[in-house]
């Protein structure tokens, strides 16, 4: 029945069923005055059914709702077209007060406008209460009637020469350009802030006077921009100074523009409401000026509606004592905002978007600028219009020293020192930059920075739950859309990091798709003891390299010393042999005896004498006061120990160590 | 603000601006620029340069307005032209030409006339209090200046911000017969200076006006300003003082004036420590200008400037100008005066001064333009880094920090790269210039090569440099004296084995030693210690060149 309409209208299936389920469930006086209005005769039909039929369908073709509103006096245009901006609802008198303020007339006149509308279908009223009423415009009715009120709800434009344009700052660029911008100096300059919270005051001078060309100094513009990155916690308190949280930066700027946009206007809302509605209305007008009273007079009744439609839902239908109090609004806290312009041409006020607020409602598919400008002096250019996420990536590798058309910043060898801090990798800092300049890499930079950043980075710890996956479903958990977020670095084909915290979501969601997670997480190491065995078996492995290194050395160590020698018993020489002389070296330690006397002395807090082999193979005696037996870097084991004669802190190698023995000194 | 991307230009708020070097309409923005804006650095693909006062200055010297530069500016701009630049722009070019200086209608030997733009400036200008001492009453409606003081005027009101229209008039000097040879005395080639030769000296002379005459023209090094000057003096006819840097580049002026004008020997003069002519053309060091017996004690010979009716007086080098120079030069107004220059660039920071005592700039060509036309050398630099001789590490290491540079420049390890540039080079024409003399005598004796320091006598840097320019002498070690205008055409490899700490002007004078056009390609070799001081400094020269464009490559030696 309904397809019929709809096949020859512009409204679609849906929205003709919606339509006609609407008067369905409206009164028969509501729908009789309707289709009369169209130019029905109620009388001649038999059944609302029908009525609502006929209703529908001239509604969608158009034609019989254009005839009506050409039949509309202008009063009845003027008043439904205020009814619209209001949001198609308003409170019977308020809303009579307010056709008074904004089109003269008087009550009277109104209330017979009001009900010319509500003869021919266009405007219904609630029930009474204690007298109180709301006119409203039947929902679906008000999208038909934007096209015929068009003209009369359009702001006037204005267009002068001389039209002057108050606290001109031309240079006005998109805001994620200022936000970054002034993300990037708070990063390197942080803040100092008061007891009471405020900036210091030669820290505030300083930024006023390095943000000169994008706000004047005390400006409310700047306090827009640091409240706009505090309230989503880019910036945020540290001790006594302000700095930036880099991940939420990182994640703001992941963000797509629209989620973007919006954040924006929250925040832009805290200061002004329905700023985006303001926007827009403004916008629709093409960049000509908009006269002050007409806009006024709009954002009035769209706040008028808004409060008609809480109370209405509130049943709170009795006009407050303060209602309507306040007539004008001020714009100034958009042009604070930078998203205004004022101008004013004699007596009168008018306003445009600036192109900061034109930049952040057009969506601009195609950027003005993608790459950056990086010189042989190491010097980086980077225009306004730039991505967002690729100034704030430039303010790290290198020091903003001007914001202008193009930021200025400078590279050097402490900001990438800083940068390889934040997590940069060497890799990446140089393919960066290639990428994105519009010449490359110059020589000379490229060689410069691989010298100051040297290997750092070339051994990284990771802190991540590491997810594995079978190579025969790779693809698909690849390629799921809900499990990819999940995925949040893939280190090779198969393996990723995830995290730890959402691991039960994870795998509710694996379970979903038709994955077998497996029961356990994998630790590494597995199980304490397990560790301690590893350890003691390279603790007994470093004792068997030295047992080893040992033997050889014995094989050499013969002791050979001419004034131990003596002849062979049972040769010629014996009977001439003199007594011997007594070794007065300490005996010969293998490097388990070594060791053993060693923790014998430490725990005794005794001195050990001992012949020491050093590098180049001498001998030495020493005399030293054992502190522990540890292992070096080499894996071998080494005796700390004071040198009592030199006074010095010295490791010896526990296998260079020949002889020892507990030291006493003599009295 | 309207973004237009396919522009060329950037105007930043603080008269900074960036030229895309690349760009299809770079040629056009650059010539443009050129006029009001000095360039500052010009990297392989961005140029900078800057707005300031003695560039517009000197733009409106030249006849550019207001409407002109601000256009202009307006139609390269990828951005608004920032509205402090524009008004900053306007009020700066109107304020040229608000003071004038003319000749006296009635007393011109003694005194001067000015004329203001209003009675305003005349107000404000009289009531400035180190101009006010300076001026003479001059009947009830005027205000003039004593013929002595107008340097000196000039030069104060341009420091409280009015840059005097100097249109007195010049005294012509006495008359010298001076042309152009067709073919050179000496080699006997066919000479014509270039047509940037002539066209630089044409919009100094401006027809003899007033208005010309006086000014700096600007040039690289290796493009033949000595041509320009000697064009000029052609224009002039008159008698001459050149003032030159050293002795070597007065003896090249001399020589050059002889080869290539018509001026004989007779009246061609040296005024130097050694040798003291004066003649109708007289090529003097700005060294002996400014020479006395102890620091109180008068200047002896700056009589020279008075000893003859000089027409014309030229600057070589005016950067270097020493103050004593610019004292005379202030009381030198009334003849005309010649700049030559390849940076206006003082590390005085006494641009002003030029300006006011010399004139304004004249004239400028980029010397990408240049070499594009192949008038300078293609040139290449490389920085080798050389690591410590072990046996100079520990002395680097205890050594106090004044002298850690030194140490770093003397590395003996260097020896071993020189040798191998030297072996690589050995069919080409190489200067080894350096500052430390000890270093440089070892290197002469090592390689057998002739050494010039600043103690070898005149007569034999001049036998030494005549037998390089004649191909008898291949390679030569020179110390800092080679720095300045010291010609030597063939001259195609410079090994840089030490400098002075960073100092730019430096590094852009010992490139220019190959400049001069030639079959090879020009060099550049600068060996650095690793890791050290030197390399610190060297980064900073480096970053110099690569400022005005050259290529910088970095390579690293092994250690020996």
């Amino acid at each position: 029945m309904l397809s019929g309409a709809a096949r020859r209208r512009k409204l679609s299936k849906s929205e003709v069923e919606a339509l006609a389920d609407y008067l369905n469930r409206a009164s028969d006086q509501i729908v009789n005055q309707l289709y009369s209005g169209l130019g029905g005769q109620p009388g001649r039909l038999s059944s609302k059914e029908r009525m609502i039929q006929l209703t529908v369908r001239a509604l969608a073709v158009g034609n019989r709702l254009g005839a009506l509103f050409r039949g509309l006096h202008q009063r009845d245009r003027q008043a439904l077209s205020l009814l619209v901006q209001c949001g198609g609802i308003g409170h019977h008198e308020e809303l009579r007060q307010e056709l008074i303020l904004s089109l003269g007339g008087s009550e009277r006149e109104w209330t017979k406008v009001l009900a010319t509308l509500g003869d021919k279908g266009l405007v219904a009223a609630t029930d009474e209460r204690d007298g109180e009423f709301f006119y409203l415009i039947p929902e679906p009715l008000i999208p038909l009637m934007l096209e015929h009120l068009k003209e009369d709800l359009i702001l006037p434009s204005f267009v002068h020469e001389d039209v002057r344009v108050a606290d001109e700052r031309p240079f006005c660029p998109p805001m994620e350009f200022s936000v970054i911008s002034l993300a990037s100096y708070i990063s390197q300059h942080p803040p100092r802030l008061t007891q009471r919270h405020d900036i210091f005051k030669v820290h505030k001078d300083e930024m006023d006077q390095f943000f000169h060309q994008l706000w004047a100094p005390d400006s409310d513009l700047f306090s827009f921009h640091i409240d706009f990155l505090m309230m989503h916690g880019m910036v945020e308190l540290k001790g006594d100074r302000l700095s930036v949280n880099r991940a939420v930066v990182e994640e703001w700027l992941a963000l797509d523009d629209n989620d973007r946009r919006d954040l924006l206007f929250l925040s832009l809302d805290k200061r002004f409401p329905l700023s985006e509605w303001v926007l827009w209305a403004v916008h629709d007008l093409g960049g000509q000026w908009v006269p002050e009273r007409p806009l006024q007079a709009l954002y009035r009744r769209w706040r008028r509606g808004e409060e008609w439609r809480e109370r209405f839902h509130k049943d709170l239908w009795a006009t407050p004592k303060n209602a309507g109090a306040r007539e004008g609004y001020g714009f100034t806290a958009l042009i604070n905002a930078g998203m205004l312009e004022l101008g004013v041409w004699g007596q009168e006020k008018f306003y445009r978007l600036t192109p900061r607020a034109l930049a952040t409602l057009e969506d601009d598919e195609e950027r003005d600028f993608t790459q950056f400008y990086l010189t042989p002096s190491f010097e980086v250019m980077a225009p306004a219009g730039l991505p967002a996420s690729m100034l704030f990536r430039l303010g790290e590798l290198g020091e903003l020293t001007a914001c202008d058309r193009a930021n200025t910043y400078k590279i050097t060898e402490v900001t990438i020192e800083q940068a390889l801090e934040k997590g940069w990798r060497r890799d990446d800092i140089l393919e960066f930059l290639r990428e994105n300049s519009q010449l490359g890499l110059p020589d000379n930079v490229e060689h410069t920075l691989r010298s100051w950043m040297g290997h750092h980075g070339d051994i990284e710890y990771h802190d991540v739950m590491l997810l594995t996956v079978h190579r025969s479903q790779i693809r698909r958990l690849e390629s799921n859309r809900r499990l990819k977020p999940f995925l949040l670095h893939r280190f090779v084909p198969g393996m990723y990091a995830v995290d730890r915290t959402r691991q039960e979501e994870l795998n509710k969601l694996l379970a979903e798709h038709g994955f077998t997670p497996a029961n356990q997480v994998r630790r590494y190491p597995d199980d304490p003891l397990q560790v301690d065995a590893r350890e003691r078996l390279l603790g007994q492995l470093a004792e068997a390299r030295t047992a080893r290194e040992d033997l050889v050395q014995r094989g050499h160590a013969a002791d050979t010393q001419p004034e131990t020698l003596c002849a062979v018993p049972g040769s010629g020489h014996q009977a001439r042999q003199k007594k011997r002389k007594k070794d007065e070296l300490p005996p010969r330690r293998s490097p388990r005896e070594v060791r053993e006397l060693c923790d014998e002395a430490i725990a005794k807090g005794q001195h050990i004498e001992m012949l020491y082999v050093t590098r180049d193979q001498q001998r030495k005696l020493v005399r030293i006061a054992p502190e522990r037996v540890a292992v070096n870097q080499a894996g071998q084991q080494v005796l700390v120990a004071r040198d009592l004669e030199k006074d010095e802190r010295l490791s010896y190698q526990v296998v260079q160590i020949e002889r020892m023995a507990l030291y006493k000194p003599k009295k | 603000m309207h973004i237009r991307p396919e522009n060329p230009l950037i105007v930043q708020g603080d008269g900074k601006v960036l030229l895309e070097a690349r760009h299809r309409r770079y040629e056009e923005a650059r010539d443009f620029l050129g006029r009001f804006a000095e360039l500052e650095t010009s990297p392989e693909l961005l140029h900078t340069y800057r707005i300031n006062p003695l560039s517009l200055w000197n733009a409106a010297s030249a006849g550019m307005g207001v409407t002109e530069i601000t256009e202009g500016l307006k139609a390269f701009s990828k951005f608004d032209v920032p509205q402090e630049v524009l008004q900053t722009i306007a009020d700066t070019i109107e304020r040229y030409g608000m003071v004038r200086m003319v000749a006296h209608p009635t007393e011109p030997d003694r005194l001067l006339r000015l004329e203001f733009g209003s009675g305003y400036v005349a107000k404000l200008v009289t009531n400035e209090k180190s101009l006010r001492e300076l001026l003479v009453e001059d009947g009830r409606r005027y205000w003039a200046v004593s013929q002595g003081h107008r340097g000196i005027f000039k030069q104060r009101a341009l420091q409280a911000g009015w840059p005097v229209q100097d249109v007195a008039g010049f005294r012509p000097g006495e008359h010298l017969e001076t042309t152009l040879r067709p073919h050179t005395r000496l080699s006997d080639r066919p000479f014509q200076p270039r047509p940037y030769q002539q066209e630089a000296a044409r919009r100094w002379w401006d027809e003899g006006s007033p208005l010309g005459g006086c000014g700096v023209v600007v040039l690289a090094c290796g493009a033949g300003k000595t041509i320009v000057a000697m064009t000029a003096m052609s224009l002039v006819q008159t008698k001459t003082l050149i003032l030159a840097t050293n002795q070597a580049a007065v003896a090249q002026w001399h020589r050059e004036l002889l080869d290539k004008t018509s001026l004989t020997e007779d009246q061609v003069g040296m005024y130097t420590g050694d040798l003291k002519e004066i003649k109708p053309v007289t090529v003097a060091t700005y060294q002996i200008l400014t020479w006395r017996r102890t620091k109180t004690a008068e200047f002896e010979h700056l009589h020279l400037f008075e000893d003859q009716d000089w027409g014309l007086v030229i600057y070589d080098e005016v950067h270097l100008l020493p103050a004593p120079v610019f004292g005379a030069t202030a009381t030198l107004q009334g003849r005309r005066r010649l700049g030559l220059t390849a940076t206006l660039v003082r590390e005085d920071g006494r641009e002003g001064d030029v300006f006011a005592l010399v004139g304004p700039k004249r004239y400028d060509l980029p010397w990408q333009m240049l070499q594009a036309q192949g008038f300078i050398a293609d040139t290449r630099c490389y920085e080798l880094r050389v690591p410590f001789a072990t046996a100079a590490v520990r002395s680097y290491e205890l050594a106090g920090e004044a002298e850690k540079f030194r140490i770093a420049s003397e590395n003996p390890a260097k020896m071993r790269v020189i040798d191998e540039l030297l072996r690589k080079h050995a069919d080409d024409n190489v200067l080894i210039i350096g500052t430390y003399v000890e270093q440089l005598i070892e290197i002469s004796k090592r390689f057998r090569a002739p050494l010039i320091t600043g103690k070898t006598p005149h007569d034999e840097r001049e036998r030494l440099f005549e037998g390089f320019r004649k191909g008898r002498i291949k390679l030569l070690v020179v110390s800092k004296v080679a720095n300045f205008s010291i010609d030597l055409p063939d001259a195609n490899i410079a090994i840089q084995v030490s400098g002075s700490f960073g100092s730019r002007q430096e590094e852009a004078q010992r490139l220019g030693r190959i400049l001069r056009p030639k079959d090879k390609p020009a060099i550049f070799y600068t060996v650095v210690t690793a890791d050290t001081k030197e390399q610190d400094f060297a980064l900073k020269r480096q970053l110099f060149l690569t400022e005005q464009g050259y290529r910088y490559h970095i390579e690293d030696r092994k250690a020996v």
